[in-house]
């Protein structure tokens, strides 16, 4: 599913989920509060590993632009975040784009090894919808507007 | 002074002076001349008959009697040096004889005569001396005038007489000192005797042949302790106190009429005592020369021996108990290797009798080779002369065998002390609790992925719930119907899929606590009894299910087993996809000795890269959809524990599904153990 809200130059956001809900109530949160972003929404960890490796319906680069974030939850069917996020980081090309984890996992064992694979950010999911609104508002804040990360492609810089 | 012949006997030792007295005494008053006897040293010892000119005038006066003296010396002088008798005039000028008293050749005194004239006396000479010395002459010259005259002629048988007494007192005398040297050697001899028998630390006895006792040495009167002789002609039954067995007395019979002597050992015990002593003793006969008959003894307090004999044996007779005792195989072999003996366990384990393992080698006997073992603890103790250990196999068992060193009382390393236990049991047990902990480390790691599974999963439609609570407040307040009932639509459905979550996971959960005990199970009824349990989702005959007579009858837990069919085949139903003619097959093959039990279906197939993931649990490989991720880690689980085997066949996307899986045949089950098939192998011993 992509959800394109054009304004100005948009920034482009990667979510990578497997449930719909979930994917509906981030969406939300995101549209609120950022009409600037563009969210490009794929359902599990292979499909986001073709898009950024362009690879499958992604080949072509018009369908798969460069992210400026990814939000990335962590078990899903197949292939699952962990090994998203270990790809990408091992990646030359992809490893600066930030990765944030978004999942409703609190164990200690994915926080750490998501740390130690390099993830960016580990964000728990909210209970709530007010939650979501807050968080949405706050990540896009600081990832997009505040954060200076390498390999930003040039159309964005003037964003950033 | 003369030469003395200095002896050791006086005159009056060998003479009986006071029998001679009498003698001279009655010679002298028969013949009127006086006599004497006087020692080497002029000691007078008989003096009778003595004229007053002598014993008044001359021996008084000191002027004269000092003459008299030199006198008599001078004249027992010229008898020592051999004259058999000697007349002279002494310087008082009065007439002396002497003979010698000689005993064996020793010149003990002599006899004397004589304070006589031989002729009529020159008076005026004696007036001179009277008046020289200050005597009284009238009676000085009363006194000369009573000195007898007895003429040469006359002196001669006197002489003779003097002669014979003399010899005859000599060979008294002689006599005499043999006596009394034959009593003195007697004397010693005893004295000797008793010394030797009384310093001797065996006891002694002599007993006449009716058994009385003669004579006992002071350490037979000590030991038995008899101050007084009361032992004295009583027999040794009579005196109680020694406690002397009276066996002996048959003894002493055989010894007297035998003529042999008897060795034995003998005990005895004292009155009021529990203590035996023991003697070694020698008893032997003896005769006397007049014909007597007596048994005489010797005896050793062997006691202290006897018991120390008895503690070696006793510590010996422990020390081969503690041996035998030793549950371990214990050794002594020498430096090459051969065995000097062993305990009962290591005969029972070589299966031998001890006396067949001495002097072979350790190393042909347990490990049946020629060579020495070069790891054994035995050869390393032999080079660094320590304690060694090592465990080692021995046929099928293992061993914790140790090597101590044997040294002599130099310190010299002359063998081993080598000792095996049987520490099969304890190897088998370490080997079991590491699988034991790899299993658990394996089931930890298990437990904890399902917790965190377990509190992910559960959250998600929580999540869900609350923030579509959320949309769905703002879809009311905006009056929007349609989203609302949608939203309460996702709601209900999140609230469903926790229900769903929670009931599979106390299916899952129960598996691991309820066993049922294992029977036989035939298959082909089992699958029809889960086809009747999954119909409601055969949307009414619209998929197919082939259940194949060939189905195998199994051993196993009949609940479970219907667990596992069940899921598998609503498994299928599941991921039919788009597939128009639904199939499931539940069938059986025959592949490599084993019976291969599936359940195929023709639905959407599953990429062989993730045909482990779907058996762990949550694993899924779509997202949303039917299913909680439970059911395939259930099955799995379920014939894990059966000890059997399952996986997937299939081609990928599109080209169906087969589910495999086979279980250990009855004899296999997992729950017998399969350890206790091997017993009493070599050196197997039963304790």
């Amino acid at each position: 599913m992509i959800n394109p809200k054009v304004s100005g130059k948009p920034s482009v956001t990667l979510l990578v989920e497997d449930d719909l809900c979930h994917a509906q109530l981030i969406m939300h949160g995101l549209q609120k509060h950022h009409l600037d972003n563009v969210v490009y929404h794929v359902w599990d960890g292979e499909e986001a590993l073709d898009y950024l490796f362009r690879r499958g319906k992604y080949v072509n680069r018009e369908m798969s632009p460069r992210p400026d974030v990814v939000l990335l939850d962590l078990r899903m069917p197949k292939v699952d975040g962990l090994e998203v996020l270990k790809e990408v980081k091992e990646s030359e090309r992809l490893r600066g784009i930030p990765i944030i984890i978004l999942t409703s996992s609190e164990a200690e064992v994915d926080l750490a090894q998501a740390y130690e694979y390099r993830a960016n950010s580990y964000l728990v999911k909210p209970l709530d919808l007010k939650g979501f609104g807050q968080l949405m508002n706050t990540l896009t804040g600081y990832w997009l507007r505040c954060d200076h990360h390498p390999e930003l492609s040039t159309q964005n810089e003037a964003a950033s | 002074m003369c030469d003395r012949n200095t002896m050791n006997h006086k005159i009056q030792d060998v003479i009986n002076v006071d029998g001679i007295r009498a003698l001279l005494e009655s010679f002298s008053q028969a013949l009127g001349i006086a006599t004497a006897i006087i020692d080497l040293d002029g000691t007078i010892l008989v003096a009778s008959g003595w004229r007053d000119i002598c014993t008044k005038f001359h021996r008084v006066c000191p002027k004269t009697a000092k003459r008299c003296l030199a006198s008599d010396t001078v004249l027992a002088c010229q008898l020592a040096k051999g004259e058999k008798y000697n007349i002279y005039q002494c310087q008082n000028g009065l007439v002396d004889i002497a003979v010698p008293i000689v005993v064996r050749g020793e010149h003990l005194g002599n006899l004397f005569t004589g304070q006589l004239l031989l002729e009529a006396p020159d008076r005026e000479s004696f007036r001179r001396q009277a008046a020289k010395y200050g005597f009284d002459e009238d009676a000085y010259l009363d006194a000369l005038s009573r000195v007898p005259v007895i003429p040469e002629s006359e002196i001669k048988p006197i002489v003779a007489f003097l002669l014979q007494l003399t010899s005859l007192l000599a060979e008294m005398g002689l006599s005499r000192i043999a006596q009394h040297e034959t009593t003195e050697a007697l004397r010693r001899s005893e004295e000797q005797f008793a010394l030797f028998m009384d310093a001797s630390p065996a006891i002694a006895w002599m007993e006449d042949d009716r058994g009385r006792y003669v004579y006992v040495n002071d350490t037979w009167k000590k030991t038995f302790d008899f101050e007084q002789d009361d032992w004295l002609g009583k027999a040794a039954c009579d005196l109680a106190a020694t406690g002397i067995v009276e066996n002996i007395r048959d003894d002493d019979q055989k010894i007297l009429a035998t003529g042999k002597p008897v060795e034995s050992l003998v005990e005895t015990r004292e009155e009021a005592s529990t203590e035996t002593r023991y003697w070694h003793s020698i008893r032997f006969p003896m005769e006397s020369p007049d014909g007597e008959h007596f048994v005489g003894g010797w005896a050793v307090d062997v006691t202290q021996q006897k018991r120390a004999e008895e503690s070696v044996r006793l510590s010996a007779a422990e020390w081969q108990a503690t041996f035998d005792a030793i549950k371990d195989a214990v050794f002594l072999c020498n430096v090459d290797g051969d065995l000097l003996r062993c305990n009962r366990s290591a005969a029972e384990l070589l299966g031998k009798s001890p006396e067949e393992v001495i002097g072979q080698k350790c190393y042909e006997l347990v490990h049946r080779t020629t060579e020495r073992i070069e790891n054994c603890p035995v050869e390393r103790m032999l080079r660094t002369r320590q304690s060694e250990e090592s465990i080692l196999p021995v046929g099928e068992k293992w061993f914790a065998v140790t090597a101590d060193p044997l040294l002599d009382e130099n310190g010299t390393l002359y063998g081993a002390v080598h000792s095996m236990r049987d520490v099969t049991a304890r190897k088998r047990a370490e080997h079991e609790r590491e699988t034991l902990i790899v299993e658990l480390e394996k089931k930890n790691a298990e437990m904890e992925r399902f917790n965190y599974t377990i509190s992910h999963d559960l959250k998600s439609p929580l999540i869900t719930i609350k923030g579509f609570m959320g949309l769905l407040e703002e879809d009311l307040s905006e009056g929007n119907m349609t989203g609302a009932r949608e939203r309460m639509a996702h709601i209900d459905n999140a609230a469903n899929r926790m229900h769903e979550l929670l009931s599979d996971l106390l299916r899952l959960s129960r598996i691991g606590r309820v066993v049922e005990p294992s029977e036989d199970v035939a298959l082909e009824e089992l699958a029809g009894e889960a086809v009747k349990l999954v119909a409601g989702r055969l949307l009414n005959g619209a998929i197919r299910v082939d259940v194949s007579p060939e189905l195998p009858h199994v051993y196993g837990d009949r609940g479970r087993l219907l667990d596992v069919l069940q899921n598998l085949i609503e498994n299928a139903t599941k991921y039919m996809g788009d597939q128009p003619d639904p199939l499931i097959e539940v069938g059986a093959r025959r592949d490599q000795e084993q019976t291969v039990v599936y359940v195929r279906d023709n639905g959407m197939g599953i990429e062989p890269r993730y045909h482990d993931k779907v058996f762990t649990l949550f694993g899924k490989l779509t997202s949303g959809g039917e299913g909680t991720g439970v059911g395939l880690a259930l099955v799995k689980r379920i014939i894990e524990l059966h000890g059997g085997r399952i996986w997937i066949e299939s081609e990928g996307s599109g080209r169906g599904s087969t589910f495999c899986f086979v279980l250990p045949p009855k004899e296999e089950a997992i729950n017998d153990d399969k350890s206790e098939g091997q017993r009493q192998t070599v050196g197997d011993t039963p304790r």
